[in-house]
């Protein structure tokens, strides 16, 4: 997947509606159910699912504007989701970079081979919230408020069908991922469908990293 | 242990010690008087109005949540057992008031009853001890138990094996149960997971809480609130491996002191002396030769120790009877307060303050 260099203010970057997004290739990305087997020693309970998986692929297009990255992620789900009963889960999404050359995405990592995530949660009345997130292994992530390394979304529901843009510095400094015009990553995404109380490693996911290529 | 990205959960679950609690069924009163001291202490803050970590329901009844034994958790052998969550009405909703002002200002008391309302100003259909004081059986034998419940700082506790996080682990010096608020992801799986529903997840922070035992009184030489407080003087303190104290020869002993539920698999450690009940009459009011609160009702919440612990009961109270002194009705008549806490008994008034 390549993120085309564009002209565009960072809140340009946010919008799902900017003229950029209809000019370039979307990919559409599977997504299946977690093995949650290899979940045994985290949660024996979370081990136990087998009904996960509900939400199949995700359409992906990516952008940059030389200091920003943006990714616009959407899928279709049949009602939208937030915490608004104890019982209830959100809707989420995330995508996933490797810290490290040999960082699995399946596991999110491990020890010395970390990962960096964005991670966007809906919420009600339309307050969604974000998270940086870094993890070394499954049952390790942390999650880091979003200020701390620029990232920032937007989303909306729109006739059975969530977009979302998530835009984040492509230096932040510190620890934080880095990115860099002409190079290339790995990205993976996740998804959870919030009706089918999908959270944690109970999800749909890309499984392994594919490119994302920066233009230079 | 707290949590170590690479340690394994076994270190979450290890403790050297174990504090417990024993409860003496034949005392409490329902006054409540340990929900408020909990209520009062810790679960004031947002997003925590549902939340009782200490409560005391009516058995046979709803409890609370409501339905929570039917709701799963625990184990069934080595496998945890998959259950559901409760829904913040299952707790009795948010913060509920009366109509005080319709009945007391407006003047309308010769039509209007004095009733609960819920947030939208309507009566609601569920509350907190809604079925206060129903209990169950026949007349002429109808019968209930109070029952007081917390955390049970489970020796074997589903909701540390269940937190993908590694959230939740026991203290190691001494066995008390709590979540990382830094670690914590709001997933629910400890919700899930414990069979007591002991664990409530705030919606305002996104994250589980439950009962810490009172650790910062703990950690002073002060025993919970809820077991201080007590006005019933039915609560013992202490180490489960302390020989001198109460909650030792209770349950090691004198093995009167039962836990709750002990088919769900988890060695709680809150644990309960069974409540004795007057004899039951024949439809003519004859006294018949068995206890008004079946034995069947009993097992089914303490287990298949329950006739040994009220026989003991009964002899060491025909004992005293007699005339002669018996250390366990000693020990449960609790003469002495300090003599309950297993040493934990510091005074909260007088704890020295924190620089
Ligand atoms: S009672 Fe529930 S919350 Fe408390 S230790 Fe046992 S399983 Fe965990
Ligand atoms: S304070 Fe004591 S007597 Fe009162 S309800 Fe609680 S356990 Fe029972």
């Amino acid at each position: 997947m390549k993120a085309r260099r564009v002209r565009a203010s960072e809140e340009d970057l946010l919008s799902p509606d900017s003229s950029f997004w209809s000019g370039g290739k979307t990919e559409f990305v599977a997504l299946s159910p977690v093995p949650l087997a290899m979940t045994q020693e985290v949660s024996p309970l979370m081990a136990k699912r087998t009904d996960h998986g509900a939400v199949s692929s995700v359409e992906v297009a990516a952008v940059h504007n030389g200091s920003h990255l943006a990714l616009r992620l959407e899928w279709e789900t049949s009602t939208s989701n937030a915490i608004d009963d104890l019982d209830r889960f959100a809707d989420a999404a995330a995508v996933m970079f490797p810290m490290h050359p040999e960082a699995a995405a399946v596991t999110m990592g491990s020890e010395g081979r970390p990962v960096n995530a964005w991670y966007w949660r809906a919420g009600s009345a339309g307050r969604a919230t974000c998270f940086d997130v870094v993890a070394e292994g499954l049952g390790t992530s942390v999650r880091r408020d979003a200020r701390q390394t620029s990232l920032t979304t937007r989303s909306a529901y729109v006739q059975g069908r969530w977009h979302i843009t998530l835009v984040r510095a492509l230096e932040t400094g510190g620890d934080a991922m880095r990115f860099e015009a002409g190079a290339t990553t790995g990205i993976a995404f996740s998804v959870w469908d919030g009706a089918n109380a999908e959270r944690a490693a109970h999800k749909s996911a890309s499984m392994s990293f594919s490119e994302l290529e920066l233009e230079a | 242990m707290t949590y170590a990205p690479a340690g394994s959960k076994a270190t979450l679950r290890e403790s050297r010690r174990q504090l417990a609690t024993v409860i003496d069924l034949n005392k409490c009163m329902a006054c409540q008087t340990c929900t408020v001291a909990c209520k009062g202490l810790w679960t004031r803050h947002p997003g925590a109005e549902h939340m009782r970590f200490a409560n005391v329901t009516y058995e046979p009844g709803a409890g609370y949540p409501r339905q929570w034994s039917l709701m799963g958790g625990g184990y069934q052998g080595r496998e945890m057992r998959s259950g559901r969550l409760p829904t913040l009405s299952d707790y009795g909703g948010g913060p509920r008031t009366y109509n005080h002002e319709a009945v007391t200002r407006r003047g309308e008391s010769q039509r209007v009853h004095l009733q609960l309302l819920d947030e939208h100003g309507e009566t609601p259909s569920w509350s907190y001890n809604w079925d206060e004081e129903v209990g169950g059986g026949q007349w002429p034998n109808p019968y209930y138990v109070h029952l007081p419940r917390k955390c049970n700082h489970c020796s074997r506790p589903p909701c540390v094996d269940a937190c993908p996080k590694g959230a939740i682990y026991k203290r190691e010096a001494d066995g008390i149960v709590l979540i990382d608020q830094d670690r914590c992801s709001g997933h629910r799986f400890c919700v899930e997971a414990c069979p007591y529903k002991a664990i409530y997840f705030n919606p305002v922070a996104g994250k589980s809480e439950k009962c810490i035992e009172c650790f910062p009184r703990v950690d002073e030489g002060i025993a919970p609130a809820c077991s201080r407080q007590c006005v019933g003087r039915t609560r013992h303190y202490g180490y489960l491996d302390d020989t001198t104290c109460g909650v030792h020869k209770l349950v090691k002993q004198w093995h009167v002191a039962l836990p709750l539920h002990p088919e769900y698999g988890t060695s709680p450690n809150v644990y309960y002396v069974p409540p004795l009940s007057p004899l039951a009459f024949d439809a003519d009011g004859n006294l018949l030769d068995q206890m008004r609160i079946p034995n069947e009702f009993l097992i089914s919440l303490f287990g298949p120790r329950v006739p040994r612990a009220l026989a003991t009961l009964q002899e060491e109270m025909a004992k005293q009877k007699a005339g002669e002194s018996s250390e366990l009705i000693e020990l449960l008549v609790g003469r002495v307060w300090a003599d309950r806490f297993g040493g934990f008994t510091k005074d909260p008034a007088h704890r020295p303050r924190d620089a």
